[in-house]
């Protein structure tokens, strides 16, 4: 039952991330980012509020 | 004599199975959430050269890995899910009872027990609860389903227990008598109460929420840690999830994501309202997967 799959922008973080961590967070006006970081990638995607 | 023949074959069968095995374990460990195992250095506790040698150590070693390979575990060489260690060995016990004994209580009975213990084999979740120790009876290695589910533990090696009673009773005759006694070993287990506590403490639950627009959006996860793991890419962790190439981004529960406002994700239409979200992470770029959904694995 998935609502759907988005792609996901995936870096590298200068060192490993020991702990798994998922951020949401405002970048101001209607707009924010999910992110998570572990190990050695940190994925995020944008999301608006409609 | 032929018949006597028949009498100990017929006998041996018997006298093989009558022999009783104690198994205990944590009930609250659970061996299909462990994923890798590191075999420790074993510890003889015999003199013997046919028992105190190398291959000792290699064989033992080889049925345990045998038996974790089979259920699908990795040996790795730190930060193990499950210890594996053994003791090895024929240890002997002696007891001494007195009782008063003769005519009117006059005198003194001493009974001695001796008991010579073989192989037991114990693993052990780490850092140092035990999930489970038990004792060795036979040459055969073998899996033991337990009535508890997804608990399972091996066992295997050759352990024959021999109690030895004497009768002394001193200032007069001697008297000996050999008891010969099949007795089981019993062994320890962890409290629960523990075992959960440091279960807690490897993905302790996290979240974080933001207002975007005046409206609450949250996600409540778990949170693992790599403990010298590999977790993505080939061979790693997450590729030995039953539920690989699929992520679920977290540890325990599944993750939860709850959002009060209509939103756009990355392109994706996702009504206010409760889901799971997962990553596929086979693909490059990864994938974030919104499942409406709740509640898995709570």
């Amino acid at each position: 039952m998935d609502l759907g799959r988005v792609k996901m922008n995936v870096t590298k973080p200068p060192a490993p991330i020991e702990t798994l961590k998922i951020t949401l967070s405002s970048s101001g006006g209607n707009k924010g980012t999910l992110q998570m970081e572990w190990e050695n990638a940190i994925a995020s995607v944008p999301i608006t509020v409609k | 004599m032929r018949s006597a023949y028949c009498f100990l074959l017929l006998f041996l069968p018997l006298a093989a199975s009558a022999q009783k095995i104690n198994i205990e374990f944590d009930e609250t460990a659970h061996f299909s959430d462990y994923k890798t195992f590191k075999i420790l250095k074993g510890q003889i506790h015999s003199k013997h050269p046919s028992l105190n040698n190398e291959l000792t150590y290699k064989k033992i070693e080889s049925m345990v890995r045998r038996h974790l390979v089979a259920r699908g575990l990795v040996e790795v060489s730190s930060e193990p899910d499950l210890n594996v260690f053994y003791n090895l060995g024929a240890a002997n016990k002696r007891e001494v009872d007195l009782y008063p004994a003769g005519w009117r209580g006059y005198g003194t009975r001493a009974v001695r027990t001796f008991t010579r213990k073989a192989r037991w084999c114990s693993i052990c979740e780490t850092p140092r609860s035990m999930s489970w120790c038990g004792d060795r009876l036979r040459l055969k290695t073998r899996t033991i389903r337990s009535k508890f589910k997804n608990t399972w533990m091996i066992w295997s090696g050759n352990r024959r227990q021999i109690s030895a009673k004497s009768e002394v009773k001193l200032g007069s005759m001697l008297k000996s008598t050999f008891v010969l006694a099949t007795l089981a070993v019993c062994a320890i287990s962890l409290s629960p109460a523990w075992a959960q506590g440091k279960k807690q403490a490897a993905s302790p639950p996290a979240d974080t929420s933001v207002t975007i627009d005046g409206k609450a959006l949250t996600i409540k996860y778990a949170a693992p840690s790599l403990r010298g793991r590999q977790m993505f890419g080939e061979g790693g962790r997450i590729s030995q999830d039953s539920t690989y190439p699929v992520w679920r981004a977290g540890a325990n529960s599944a993750t939860a994501f709850h959002t009060d406002a209509d939103l756009d994700i990355n392109g994706l239409a996702v009504p206010k309202g409760d889901y799971t979200i997962f990553v596929l992470v086979n693909v490059d770029p990864w994938q974030l997967i919104i499942n409406k959904q709740t509640g898995q694995w709570v």
